[in-house]
């Protein structure tokens, strides 16, 4: 085979390629099968999808898209990340105060974020928006002389910063964690109203 | 003398049918040292802002150790035996939430900071009473 036939081969297989992949290449030499006006405009078509796609605007622009994705796909990670650390961060009656209230998915409760700083000091839950807080008081941190007195001094600042704070015991929450949240959201809409 | 016997059983006291209040009979008997402290304390200080304070004012089935009634405040001191337990901070807890539903607004001070300046919590009461507004 000569190189003008080896060419004219070469097309043949594109050709059967485009057209019918599991076909003979020799259906496509010429000499067989003449292309008609609709493979030919066929053909044309597909250059220049091809030249469109090759172009240095359109590659640009699909660079563009997919860094957007790839960043929205990072900052979901990174949500995920974060909201998975909170959910390791919080204390057992935290979590199961947290579970009850988005299992409730009370309205009053729409704002409520866990951990908040306040004053240097962390709330367990608040309401910024109301500037409402939610304290939970296990024993095992409110319970010595210390504890007490800087509980006591924590709640006259942020009574004087004008915060609102309920507070539940350890046990409350343990024992009937729906009733807190509900008490809260009961709360709420009084001062609201 | 001419007593009759009518006369004679007219100021017998008589037997008293008391009803024990299981709520009410829980809370410790009032004038606990710090109490003590900070009402002699008040008592030389007399800050205008806490005037009308009076001790051991009852509201339904609790007693707040001080409180000036006409404004709704209380103020609370909270001593370590009576307030550390697991029972005691849940009922605490309770406690203030039902007092604040029914309008009251409670400053608590701790034994140790009582212990420590009374005079201090004196005048830091004053300031929150003469900085709170009406709430609910």
């Amino acid at each position: 085979m000569g190189l003008m036939e080896e060419e004219w081969w070469q097309d043949a297989i594109l050709l059967r390629d485009i057209f019918d992949p599991e076909g003979d290449p020799s259906n496509y030499t010429g000499l067989t099968y003449a292309a008609s006006y609709e493979d030919e405009t066929r053909i044309r078509q597909i250059d220049a999808s091809l030249l469109l796609l090759n172009s240095p605007r359109v590659q640009n622009i699909i660079d563009m898209e997919i860094e957007y994705h790839d960043r929205k796909l990072e900052e979901s990670r990174q949500r995920r990340e974060r909201y998975r650390a909170m959910i390791d961060s919080l204390t057992p009656i935290e979590l199961k105060f947290w579970e009850a209230a988005k299992s409730l998915r009370l309205p009053e409760l729409a704002g409520m974020v866990p951990q908040y700083k306040v004053l240097d000091y962390r709330l367990d839950f608040a309401i910024p928006s109301l500037e409402f807080g939610i304290e939970l008081d296990g024993h095992a941190t409110h319970s010595s002389t210390k504890a007490i007195a800087h509980d006591r001094y924590r709640q006259r600042r942020l009574d004087e910063a004008g915060w609102y704070i309920i507070r539940f015991g350890g046990s409350e929450v343990h024992h009937n964690a729906e009733g807190c949240v509900r008490e809260v959201a009961r709360v709420v809409r009084e001062k609201r109203r | 003398m001419g007593y009759t016997l009518p006369m004679l059983f007219q100021n017998r006291p008589r037997a008293e049918i008391r009803v024990i209040d299981p709520i009410r009979s829980r809370v410790p008997p009032a004038h606990s040292v710090i109490e003590e402290q900070f009402w002699a304390t008040y008592l030389q200080v007399r800050p205008r802002a806490l005037k009308g304070l009076v001790r051991q004012q009852p509201v339904g089935h609790y007693r707040i150790d001080f409180a000036i009634p006409r404004r709704r405040i209380g103020i609370e001191l909270d001593g370590f035996a009576s307030h550390s337990s697991t029972e005691d901070i849940a009922s605490d807890r309770y406690r203030q939430r039902r007092l604040e539903e029914a309008g009251w607004y409670i400053i608590r001070f701790s034994g140790l900071e009582v212990h420590r300046n009374v005079e201090a919590c004196i005048r830091e009461a004053a300031h929150l009473v003469s900085i709170a507004r009406w709430r609910r």
